[in-house]
């Protein structure tokens, strides 16, 4: 059972990291969500799958990097292993799968400039679809680019800030 | 003669001035067109709030699969090893 499980999950993550978004958006919009006004349930749906493949590498990398020896204390102590894994694993593991986590969603949000693909009016469609209006096509990609770059800016701040709060309670 | 040249000088150098200043009030037009003339400001916040939905919407179900897989992921490593010590012990 979980051995077919586990295949499933390699075929998953093999096939998503193997082919491209392009790609990827066009099939999932032409083959579930194919209803106008469903273009955005699309995106996120295609995105979504796009983006689980690398957060399981992420997740499985930040468990494995916490040391065996901790897994042992554990035992040591006599816990079970449920246990050892909520209360002694995890906890370590997300202080290195989160700054991670905040990365893979700093590329999703540029990323997500390929879901004009699929006519999703994103910021850059937006900008696309201005500069077709004004027959004037580089200020609005300018201004496009710009929005991008705020945002990002912003969220890299702000992840700063969290991580800084992550690394307050290490003393070494 | 030197006169001379010295008076053409001045007169490119007044009308490379113009043509810059020209440009650059063309382009303060341009994006002025490309940002607030009738409105458009709203099609870059719509762009805006949709870039930021899917990407959160993406991120929180990317999140969701990610943790399933790595989870099998490590049930499978478990009951590779099925030793009675070790790290990736079954939970």
């Amino acid at each position: 059972m979980i051995l077919v499980l586990d295949k499933l999950c390699s075929l998953y993550v093999t096939v998503v990291r193997a082919t491209p978004v392009y790609l990827q958006i066009f099939i999932i919009a032409n083959l579930i969500f194919t209803a106008r006004d469903m273009e955005i349930y699309a995106a996120i749906t295609c995105f979504g799958i796009n983006s689980g493949a690398y957060v399981s590498e992420i997740i499985r990398a930040g468990i494995e990097s916490i040391d065996k020896g901790q897994f042992e204390a554990g035992q040591s102590l006599g816990l079970s292993s449920g246990t050892i894994m909520r209360s002694i694993i995890l906890p370590q593991a997300v202080k290195n799968i989160l700054p991670a986590l905040g990365n893979e969603f700093i590329t999703l949000i540029k990323e997500t400039a390929v879901a004009g693909a699929i006519a999703v009016t994103d910021v850059t469609k937006a900008a696309q679809y201005i500069g077709s209006r004004t027959w004037d096509v580089l200020p609005p990609l300018f201004i496009a680019a710009g929005i991008y770059l705020i945002i990002v800016l912003g969220l890299t701040k702000l992840l700063r800030i969290f991580e800084r709060r992550l690394a307050a309670s290490d003393h070494h | 003669m030197s006169c001379c040249q010295s008076m053409l000088r001045k007169t490119y150098h007044i009308k490379e001035r113009k043509f810059v200043l020209d440009y650059i009030i063309n382009l303060a037009q341009r994006y002025y067109n490309a940002f607030f003339a009738e409105g458009r400001y709203t099609a870059y916040l719509e762009g805006i709030g949709n870039t930021l939905i899917i990407s959160l919407f993406a991120v929180l179900l990317g999140v969701l699969l990610g943790v399933l897989v790595a989870v099998v992921k490590y049930y499978r490593k478990g009951a590779q090893k099925s030793g009675d010590s070790g790290f990736g012990q079954a939970v």
